[in-house]
Parts: structure tokens; C-alpha cells; sequence
């Protein structure tokens, strides 16, 4: 939130994905929620900076940043949707009558029950070819239904549920297009990225509660045989996750200068940053998922049941490597392309 | 040394400083929301309060 419009001016990607980790600590689900919906705020704080006060995208942007300031909006995004990927959404905006009839069904719309407002992407077709869009809309908004239908091994508390749009108006100006349906463009490239790798964080900082959680256990019981072993693993696992996620926040505040916020990226660098996202998010998944499993391991039976922190923990942390764009399953083919140069189009 | 993540400007580090202060009622939380399968909304008053 820009500091003229009552925020504290947070720009640092390193800093906010620092923040996710840190409330992570506490809860992983109010964590990846919340991420929602900065992501929605940095995107309308790059807006309102770069577009010339007094124009429409300004007006808009700095209309919607003063209602969060004043706690009145709390804005949940999505791109996921089933069956497909973050670039071929068939969510899909029509023309009709003075605006569009937006129809479709978005899967993992995490904080949504609370949220007063949903960002999403969507296709839309119009006389210069066909397009991925953003768009922005009141939850309360005709023809929006709540699945309540979140029921998941982890991440439990993050209200994802799913949100179906039926046929719902939309105002001809509300849909801003960001690139070709189906294709990688810059924009999305940059966007994705920024918006995604907070979220890394989050997985960070539940690897970092369970070491906390093991290392006080092991000092309380006095570490039996081998213990010593496993903390010093999960030590250097964290310690290598710790290190390319803050490389890789660098890296971004970097770049978000360099690019003035990414307007002046090229597609190469676009797929430059998506690249080092993917292996910042390969190394960091893993290993929370290793050191969570390491710390159950060191509790011995306790950790197991049920009102153990550490079996919350050992779920959650799972959330994190199916994570779009790219699971672990896809991740290795986009990054090899990328290092040899056969950049995808999609 | 040690390779914990710190805050590289004022911005964030008086905001993490902030966060810090929530893991306590947020972890509180935590446990009973995950059995329950529900978002709490006061985690989010409570960021949207700081």
C-alpha cells in the first residue's frame, strides 16, 4: 500500500515473502491467504504508480486502494481452475448488451469466504483475437455462488473453496487484458512470478516453526542418539531454503528496479525470473517437506497425533509444491528449456 | 552466524516486526481452525487492526 494512501510502502518482494514466512510461524492458512490478497493490492499499487494522476486506470487503482486502507475490502485471487492451467482459463467473459456475462468455475479461491472481493483471470474473445484478462469484482456480485466445498488433508483453515460464476455482469470497463489466451507473455510471466513466490515463503516459515518445535524438544529431553544427526540435516536443509529464497527476493527487488516494476522487461527476462522462481520453489518445497517429516520423526510418537502442532505442520507443508505455475512434475522440463534456450510459448 | 531471512528495508522491517507480535495469537488459532476445516476471521482483523 503506497505511503500516500495511508500504507507503510512496502515494495520489497524479498521483504513481503520474509513477511509471509514470519506468519507462517503462526498459522500456514491465514498466511497463504492473506498473500491472496496482497498480491491483488501490489498489482493496484503498481497501477496507481505508474499511470498519470487524474487518468481512469489511476483513479481506479487508488479508489480501490483507499477502501482497503479503510479495512473496507479484503480481496481474495485465484487462476485455478480444473483440468487446465494458468494460461488457458476457461473462465470465460462474453459481450452482452453494454458490458460482458462472465461464466465459469475457479478451484483453490483461498480466503474467499471472508473475502469481499475476487480477482481472477478469465478469457476473453474481441475483434483483436483472444485474451487472458484480469478482472475484479464485489463477491456479492449476481450470479457468484460459494461451493463450500474446501475439504483438504492440509491448509484447512484457508477458506479455499470453490467460486462459480453464473452468467455474471461485468461492466465493459472492468476487464484488462493482459496477454494472448493459451500463450506465455511477458506480463504474465512477471505477474505470475511476483504474485506466486510470497507463497514460497509460507512453506518456509512452517519448515522453520517444526525446527523451532524439534530443537526445543531435543534440549528439553536431552537429545538421545542420532538426534544430533538429524538436527544438524534439517539445519542444513533449512539453511540451503533460507539461502536461494532470500537470493531469489534480491534477485526480484533487483529486477523491479531495473524493469521500473517490470514494465520494461523483455520475454526472455520474463522467463529468466519465472526460471529461478521454479528453482526456489523446488529447493524450499522439498526441504520443508523433509525437515517437517524429520521433526516428526525426532518427537517420536507425539507428533503423530492429532493435537500436535507438528501433525498440522506435516499437512500443510504438502500445499506447497503443487503450487501453480509448475508442479515438481512439470518444473524440471520448463526450467531445462529455459537453459537452452527453447523458451515455451506455452 | 546463521541463515535466517532479515528485513533489507525500514518498510519491512517494521511490518515483519508487526507480524512477529501475530504468530503467538495466530498459532493459538491454528490448531483449533485446521480441526474445525474454517477460516478465522480474526486473524484477519487482526492484521487489518496493525
Amino acid at each position: 500500500m503506497p505511503e500516500d494512501l495511508g500504507g507503510r510502502g512496502l515494495r520489497s518482494m524479498h521483504d513481503w515473502t520474509l513477511l509471509i514466512a514470519t506468519l507462517a510461524k503462526g498459522d500456514g492458512s491465514a498466511a497463504i491467504a492473506i498473500s491472496m490478497h496482497l498480491s491483488a493490492t501490489r498489482g493496484l499499487a503498481a497501477l496507481y504508480r505508474a499511470s498519470a494522476p487524474g487518468s481512469a486506470p489511476h483513479r481506479r487503482a487508488e479508489g480501490i486502494l483507499e477502501a482497503v486502507a479503510r479495512g473496507e475490502m479484503l480481496i481474495c485471487s485465484t487462476t485455478t481452475e480444473r483440468g487446465t492451467d494458468n494460461l488457458h482459463p476457461l473462465t470465460e467473459a462474453r459481450r452482452s448488451g453494454d458490458g460482458w456475462r462472465l461464466s465459469g468455475t475457479k478451484h483453490f479461491v483461498t480466503m474467499s469466504p471472508l473475502a469481499t472481493h475476487v480477482a481472477t483471470n478469465v478469457r476473453m474473445r474481441d475483434a483483436e483475437g483472444d485474451h487472458i484478462a484480469n478482472v475484479l469484482l464485489a463477491m456479492d456480485t449476481p450470479g457468484i455462488h460459494h461451493g463450500g466445498d474446501w475439504d483438504a488433508l492440509g491448509m484447512r483453515a484457508s477458506g479455499s473453496q470453490s467460486l462459480t460464476f453464473d452468467d455474471c455482469p461485468v461492466p465493459l470497463d472492468a476487464l484488462r487484458r493482459i496477454g494472448p489466451w493459451g500463450r506465455w507473455s511477458t506480463a504474465v510471466l512477471v505477474n505470475r512470478t511476483l504474485a506466486n513466490v510470497p507463497l514460497v515463503g509460507a512453506f518456509m516459515g512452517i519448515a522453520e516453526r517444526a525446527m523451532e518445535i524439534a530443537v526445543a524438544g531435543q534440549r528439553k529431553a536431552r537429545a538421545r542418539t542420532g538426534a544430533h544427526h538429524v538436527l544438524a540435516e534439517m539445519e542444513i536443509m533449512l539453511a540451503s531454503a533460507q539461502s536461494i529464497l532470500a537470493r531469489l527476493g534480491e534477485n526480484l527487488d533487483a529486477f523491479m528496479t531495473d524493469s521500473e516494476e517490470g514494465r520494461n522487461a523483455s520475454y526472455e527476462q520474463g522467463h529468466e525470473l519465472m526460471k529461478d522462481y521454479q528453482s526456489a520453489k523446488w529447493v524450499v518445497n522439498r526441504h520443508a517437506i523433509d525437515i517437517v517429516s524429520q521433526a516428526m520423526d525426532l518427537s517420536g510418537g507425539g507428533g503423530f497425533m492429532s493435537g500436535n502442532p507438528l501433525s498440522r505442520l506435516y499437512r500443510d507443508v504438502r500445499a506447497g509444491p503443487f503450487m501453480q505455475p509448475y508442479s515438481p512434475v512439470d518444473a524440471r522440463g520448463y526450467i531445462g528449456r529455459v537453459l537452452a534456450d527453447d523458451l515455451p510459448e506455452e | 552466524m546463521s541463515y535466517s531471512i532479515q528485513p533489507r528495508t525500514p518498510a519491512g522491517k517494521q511490518l515483519i516486526a508487526l507480524a512477529s507480535d501475530l504468530i503467538g495469537n495466530f498459532s493459538a488459532r491454528a490448531d483449533a481452525a485446521d480441526r474445525a476445516g474454517e477460516i478465522r476471521p480474526e486473524n484477519f482483523r487482526d492484521m487489518q487492526r496493525t
